[in-house]
């Protein structure tokens, strides 16, 4: 019995250990498949799975006519794993002449100590493809895109620019950055340890929504003129910069924003922040007499005078501690109000004022939307400068009349001349015609807002006024003159404050006005930064002149209902 | 039929013989077991006697089965190889068609970046920039001045006039103006 004892022992303890040995691989296994199962499953995906974040290719910024003013494009971007590299030198060297850049440099990137550099950045396909077929091991290529603009300067100021992330930095760019930036997509494919898809493998792919399509509502043909026009206004009267504006006072579409200086947004690095600047929406100006216009439609609606009222009128006259003067000198005159807005007289603009009073001015130019965004859907516009009627000097009737001491942007201003355009009904200006989707699918944005600022009796009046500005032997405008049409408008010349100190130094001239006047389909508004001569008659008007005989025929419109002295209308027009 | 006893086995449990396989109709006669030196049973086993033995009655059947159990195996081996080399096949489809699949998404994306490549050419050849530069260089010129025809025309109140007259666009004089 003791062998029989011993055996039954040994089969116990070989039991036993058996027994501990499994428990222990059961444990094990416990731990590792149900208890630490989540930390290995990721792991090995880990391992196996690759996500691809798919970039999405952002939209177009487009013209009017749908032609592409803002285009991305897939380039190829180089980067090297240097620690991969055996010879740097020799790769330096192979790679150098494809990417046209310093050997050395090369080199020096593709020795670091770093297991990733760039070498070249968004290089056109062609030239990346003969990268691969040097065949360097460790430097691979990868597709980014970049932006473009096909037209160059046209428009830059209002298309804006993007960074080396594809993010807006400027212009419509980043105000629309959202919507044109898209959605990024995702890709997961498991790969075997030599990078090769496992077919059977796990596969998911989202693919990326493209960004939608901005439509604008400019025209280029319009906008090309505007800067062409504005570019030969700065060369012939040295003027520091300038901007034009044309618009649809129905619609409040804008057709053309052109600013000078400009910049090519292909070539970002050579631009200024002065030359990147939309001055149009941004920039604030004191405009002078062309805001007369807005004192001259105060003081009709109210009522305090008609626009045959005569007034006598010496050249110059005193408030407070201020002289004001007429442009000219000249005897005590008597001219009518009509009179007065067409010789643009500072003092019998005062005159009228005083009768209107600083709160009724104040009302007016805050119901032409001075001191207020213009509702324009871009960034880094700025409301103007209207000081309340509390704050203003004992002069300030007198400026603020004239358009002096008080500082809008040429925006604001074009809206105040479109409102006169459109039988006194102001429309939101817009630059946006609509949007097309990844689908293909468009949408058009809100309607603009509209609201009426002054009756239409009195727009009428003002048009009236404003024509003879045009027509009228002594008008002040009469270079902006367009044999065929009837034009309204006004000249502004005003002194520029100086920058950081009191005090004036050099003019800004301006012209706006809209035809054909009996039923205005454009308003075109041109600002010079100090030109020489100074007087808007002579430099503004005659830009004007050309953009808006340009736009009229671009768009095909008719002379209007130009009658003769028996009452017949126009017919027709040839060529056009 | 006759019982021939069998040396001894030299353990109680041991490979049936092929004779033991079989139904109960096959089952030899009842014959006392011979028993060895240990005291062992020996295993008795059938013996096929006459010319026809191995073709006739349970042997046949039981050949018949093993055939039938070879086939079986056999037929099974091939299914089991032809549904391995049907998944093989699969697989290298799979595989084939990955790398067409990724081949194809390339030429894809080689044509999206060309056809946005020619977008990008049309909107630079559309340029009004280029456009104005490349007509300049062909020697056309702007137009100075447009002409119109004022003729007659039916006035608000349905009267026809009779007058023809032409205005002529022309550039006007600028006047050095005040403000």
């Amino acid at each position: 019995m003791p062998t029989r004892f011993r055996s039954s022992a040994r089969i116990l303890w070989l039991l036993g250990a058996l027994i501990a040995g499994s428990t222990t691989v059961a444990g094990r296994l416990f731990w590792l498949q149900i208890v630490a199962s989540e930390h290995f499953d990721e792991l090995a995906a880990e391992q196996r799975e690759r996500t691809i974040v798919l970039a999405p290719q952002r939209g177009s910024i487009m013209a009017q006519d749908g032609t592409e003013l803002a285009i991305s494009m897939d380039m190829r971007t180089v980067y090297a794993n240097p620690r991969s590299i055996p010879n740097p030198g020799e790769a330096a060297a192979a790679l150098a002449p494809i990417l046209k850049t310093d050997p050395a440099k090369l080199e020096s990137r593709l020795s670091a100590d770093s297991g990733f550099v760039y070498l070249a950045r968004r290089i056109d396909p062609a030239i990346a493809q003969r990268v691969k077929e040097v065949g360097i091991p460790g430097v691979e290529l990868i597709a980014e895109s970049k932006r473009f603009y096909p037209a160059g300067r046209l428009a830059s100021q209002v298309i804006g620019f993007v960074g080396n992330d594809n993010r807006g930095l400027g212009g419509l760019e980043v105000r629309y950055d959202e919507l044109l930036r898209g959605t990024p997509g995702k890709m997961l494919t498991e790969r075997d340890p030599s990078g090769t898809r496992i077919p059977s493998g796990k596969s998911f792919l989202k693919r990326p929504v493209q960004g939608d399509d901005v439509v604008l509502t400019l025209d280029k043909q319009i906008q090309f003129e505007a800067e062409a026009a504005l570019d030969r206004a700065r060369k012939a009267w040295g003027a520091q910069g300038g901007t034009v504006i044309v618009m649809n006072p129905k619609t409040g579409a804008i057709l053309a924003m052109a600013n000078s200086p400009t910049f090519d947004p292909n070539n970002l690095k050579s631009s200024t922040a002065s030359s990147r600047r939309n001055r149009g929406a941004v920039d604030v100006y004191e405009f002078g007499s062309v805001n007369k216009l807005i004192t001259a439609a105060a003081a009709l609606e109210v009522g305090v005078i008609a626009p045959s009222d005569l007034m006598s009128l010496p050249d110059h006259m005193r408030i407070g501690s201020k002289v004001f003067r007429d442009s000219h000198p000249h005897p005590r005159q008597t001219l009518s109000f009509t009179q007065v807005m067409e010789r643009s007289s500072n003092i019998g603009t005062i005159r009228v004022a005083e009768r209107l009073g600083k709160q009724r001015l104040y009302e007016y130019l805050s119901r032409f939307g001075y001191g207020s965004r213009t509702g324009l859907d871009f960034p880094g516009q700025s409301i103007g400068i209207l000081p309340k009627p509390e704050k203003w000097w004992a002069t300030s009737l007198g400026t603020i009349s004239i358009g002096q001491g008080v500082a809008v942007t040429p925006l604001h201003l074009m809206k105040a001349y479109a409102t006169v355009a459109n039988d006194g009904v102001e429309v939101q200006p817009n630059l946006i015609l609509g949007t097309i989707d990844a689908s293909g699918r468009r949408h058009r944005p809100e309607p603009p807002r509209t609201r009426r600022v002054i009756s239409s009796s009195t727009a009428k009046e003002l048009t009236d006024i404003l024509l003879g500005v045009i027509e009228s032997e002594d008008g002040t405008g009469r270079a902006a003159a367009i044999p065929g049409y009837r034009v309204a408008g006004k000249t502004g010349t005003a002194q520029k404050p100086r920058q950081g100190v009191p005090g004036y130094a050099g003019y800004v001239s301006s012209f706006v006005g809209f035809a054909p006047a009996e039923d205005p389909q454009l308003v075109v508004g041109v600002v010079l930064d100090d030109p020489d001569p100074m007087y808007a008659g002579s430099t503004a008007a005659v830009t004007f002149r050309e953009v808006m005989q340009f736009s009229l025929r671009r768009l095909g419109v008719s002379p209007g209902p130009v009658t003769d002295p028996q009452g017949i209308s126009l017919v027709a027009r040839v060529n056009p | 039929m006759s019982a021939v006893p069998q040396p001894a086995p030299v353990r109680r449990r041991s490979v049936p013989e092929p004779g033991r396989i079989g139904r109960a109709g096959s089952r030899p006669a009842k014959t006392r077991p011979a028993r060895g030196r240990s005291g062992h049973v020996a295993r008795l086993r059938l013996v096929p006697t006459g010319p026809h033995a191995g073709a006739t009655g349970p042997i046949k059947r039981n050949r018949t089965h093993r055939l039938s159990a070879a086939a079986l195996v056999a037929g099974g081996v091939l299914l089991a190889g032809s549904v391995i080399f049907g998944l093989v096949l699969v697989n290298i489809f799979l595989a084939q068609s990955s790398f067409r699949l990724s081949d194809l998404q390339g030429r894809v994306a080689e044509q999206e970046t060309r056809y946005r490549q020619l977008r990008f050419e049309v909107a630079k050849a559309e340029s009004p920039e280029r456009i104005a530069k490349t007509a300049a260089e062909l020697g056309l010129e702007a137009p100075g001045k447009q002409e119109y025809i004022l003729g007659p025309a039916v006035i608000a109140g349905g009267q026809v006039g009779d007058g023809v007259s032409v205005a002529t666009e022309g550039a006007a004089s600028p006047r050095s103006g005040g403000p």
